[in-house]
């Protein structure tokens, strides 16, 4: 299959809009491109916004990225002898790690071998012949995109509360796909080595805690105080939500009513006091609240991206080549009104015919709506809307 | 500033200075006999796993020199099982004489010493730097030092006044850790100095059995071997993962014990009890996910266990 008009629209694009296109300290970055034949180009440096925006008209790369990290010699080929001096600490949300409703409508799967489908999730294996080839189709719709929204602004909420970061430090990016990038250019948070990143991680993940940590048995069980901060602090303004009879919804009845039972906890909570005599049982289900907790309310991030200082992130401005939709760069304030499939869009053009080789559902791009198409139709569409479908693999140009 | 219990602060650096010794003073200058024996006798209990704890009441500045002496003879040497045994040496010390001490002397030395800037808060309660905790904490085991496990407050890590004593006296041990830049041969009688405690080291390792070929482990315990045959001082989650390794492949509990051996901290009672435990219990070693989050892993070797790695390997 030949992507040649995506091609061309993508040239286009930079051609006209290359005064758009802008990397910070741009010198120091490694950048890499991802060309249409899937060949990955890395180790690159460039000089220059100038240099940049002719190489991305020349080149039009599919995927176009730089690094988070400033180096001394981004261009060489090793990690090691690069020198890192420093780099941003990046957190990577995806409508794909956060539990939504709408996948079960617009995502499905296919097997290779004796082509049945069926909606998401994928099974292990065909239902049908058995196969373990199956592929799947993802889509993005507004209820995922402002799921992975509301998950950026938690990030923000944990980073000012646990870490201390304001939001003049904070750079918000949509990566053009599904989800979005932030980035923390505060001078303490960019000099963090790959342990100390692990460990910012797992604090915003609420991944590993430790429940006997939190609940310490010992002369008297002792439990977080209100006033704590970090998880502890979430600990304990949760068990006094219970109390008070408010608890969030994942706290079922009867553990609340349970909770609300053992003796002295009020005074624990607010006064640091201990807990006398209250039974092993009361532990076993302090401790399985510190875990549910961590599950239900850690920010759903990729903790293997923040925790690598050699991350990429997408140049902005610059289109993704799963969507054909620009990387746009966001302050809090715009992030708030901000609709991805409706504010992102970028390429420009003539119309051209798509045949449709996999189900479409009904989607909204740039102001027009579209769908749903059946597979194997042919259709002419608007150039952003045909990429959108190409690039993701349903449908291909005729 | 009591010198003699923290010589390696700024204060002491100072008077050092003031005082005008080089290293041929250290080295022959007859008021600096009595920091030399020190220096020696300091290096002796690091070597054998003994605290030295005495402190020259009369001349405290005699501490401060066999601590500088100490160092210097450490560099020369240039062996890693000496300079992480010395480490330990005065950690421990550190945390037994800081014993007590009024807290704002503490924020005062690690604000001048280490540049941590903190904050007491009430209850003797200290905040500290996320940053300069996370660089202290990593060498302590334990989860209740995970930034994950901990009371965080807009970018300030709370810790008792015992935590922060403990997490300076890591700051101590990466300093001792670091190499200095004394280089080429010594004047006389510190070679000499040198020299004995060169063949105390080499009589040290010879009582410590030799370690199994370690070959076909995992690298990541591979390298934890390596780590604490150099003396190095690892985390408890990261011994207690090695022990459950070897155990579960197969190795006898006094062989597993003897690998401990080169700890800072062994206590052959303790390490044989621990291990009896896990052997007991039948524990596994974490899952390789685990180990990544406590910066054990080395690398990707495509397992999910280190225990498949042995298993992957055998069937080879």
């Amino acid at each position: 299959m030949s992507l040649e008009p995506i091609r061309e629209a993508f040239a286009m694009y930079y051609k006209s809009y290359s005064s758009l296109i802008f990397v910070p300290e741009i010198e120091k970055r490694e950048f890499m491109f991802i060309d249409f034949q899937g060949t990955v180009k890395r180790h690159m440096t460039i000089k220059s916004i100038e240099e940049l925006r002719s190489k991305l008209e020349r080149e039009t790369p599919l995927h176009s990225y730089y690094s988070v990290a400033l180096y001394e010699n981004p261009s060489a080929k090793d990690m090691s002898s690069k020198g890192i001096e420093s780099a941003e600490l990046l957190f990577d949300i995806d409508a794909d790690l956060l539990e939504v409703s709408c996948r079960k409508e617009h995502d499905h799967w296919r097997c290779e071998n004796c082509g049945r489908r069926g909606m998401w999730p994928p099974p292990e294996e065909c239902p049908d012949c058995g196969s373990k080839r199956i592929r799947s189709f993802k889509w993005i719709c507004p209820i995922c995109l402002e799921a992975a929204k509301r998950e950026a602004f938690r990030l923000m909420d944990f980073l000012s509360s646990d870490i201390g970061i304001d939001q003049e430090h904070v750079l918000i990016a949509y990566t053009g796909n599904r989800g979005y990038h932030i980035r923390v250019r505060e001078k303490r948070a960019m000099s963090l080595d790959k342990v100390s990143r692990r460990e910012i991680a797992d604090l915003i993940s609420g991944t590993d805690l430790a429940a006997v940590t939190f609940v310490e048995s010992g002369g008297g069980v002792s439990i977080p105080r209100v006033g704590e901060g970090g998880w502890r602090g979430r600990f304990s303004n949760l068990l006094l939500s219970i109390l008070e009879g408010n608890p969030p919804s994942w706290v079922d009845h009867k553990t609340a009513d349970y909770l609300r039972s053992i003796p002295g906890i009020e005074e624990a909570l607010l006064k640091g006091k201990k807990l006398h005599n209250i039974g092993s049982k009361a532990i076993r289900v302090l401790r399985k609240l510190v875990i549910k907790m961590g599950e239900e309310e850690g920010v759903k991030i990729d903790v293997e991206v923040t925790s690598d200082p050699h991350r990429f992130t997408r140049i902005p401005n610059s289109l993704h080549g799963k969507s054909g939709l620009r990387a746009v760069t966001l302050t809090p304030l715009e992030l708030d009104s901000f609709e991805p499939l409706a504010m992102a869009t970028g390429l420009k053009g003539r119309s051209i015919k798509v045949k449709i080789t996999e189900p479409v559902p009904e989607f909204e791009l740039g102001g027009s709506t579209f769908g749903p198409f059946d597979a194997g139709i042919e259709i002419r569409l608007p150039i952003d809307a045909a990429a959108f479908i190409i690039l993701k693999d349903r449908g291909i140009p005729i | 500033m009591d010198i003699s219990r923290y010589p390696f602060s700024k204060e002491a650096a100072e008077l050092v200075e003031e005082e005008g010794y080089n290293l041929e003073d250290l080295a022959y200058h007859p008021d600096l006999l009595k920091a030399r024996e020190r220096a020696l006798r300091r290096l002796f209990s690091s070597i054998e796993g003994k605290l030295d704890l005495s402190i020259d009441e009369v001349r405290p500045m005699n501490d401060v020199y066999a601590f500088i002496i100490s160092r210097i003879i450490v560099e020369r040497i240039g062996d890693k099982f000496l300079r992480n045994r010395f480490a330990e040496h005065e950690v421990k010390r550190f945390l037994k004489l800081s014993e007590g001490e009024y807290l704002p002397n503490l924020v005062k030395l690690a604000e001048r010493s280490f540049k941590i800037e903190v904050r007491i808060l009430d209850g003797n309660m200290v905040a500290v730097p996320y940053d300069k905790y996370l660089e202290l904490a990593r060498g302590l085991g334990g989860d209740k030092w995970r930034l994950v496990n901990r009371d965080i407050r807009g970018g300030e890590v709370i810790v008792s006044e015992r935590e922060f004593r403990r997490l300076l006296a890591e700051a101590i041990r990466m300093r001792v850790l670091r190499p200095s830049h004394i280089q080429g041969e010594l004047p006389k009688p510190l070679e000499d100095m040198a020299q004995v405690v060169r063949n105390l080291l080499e009589a040290k390792k010879k009582s410590i059995p030799k370690k199994r070929r370690i070959g076909k482990l995992a690298p990541c315990m591979s390298e934890l071997i390596r780590r604490i045959s150099d003396g190095e001082n690892i985390p408890h989650a990261a011994r207690f993962a090695l022990a459950a390794y070897l155990l579960k492949i197969g190795w006898d509990k006094r062989k597993v014990v003897d690998i401990f051996r080169s700890l800072p901290d062994f206590k052959e009672k303790i390490a044989t009890y621990q291990v009896e435990q896990i052997a007991r219990k039948g524990y596994l070693p974490p899952n390789c996910l685990k180990l990544r989050s406590i910066g054990i892993c080395v690398g990707e070797c495509g397992v999910n266990n280190p225990l498949s790695y042995g298993r992957r390997k055998a069937k080879k």
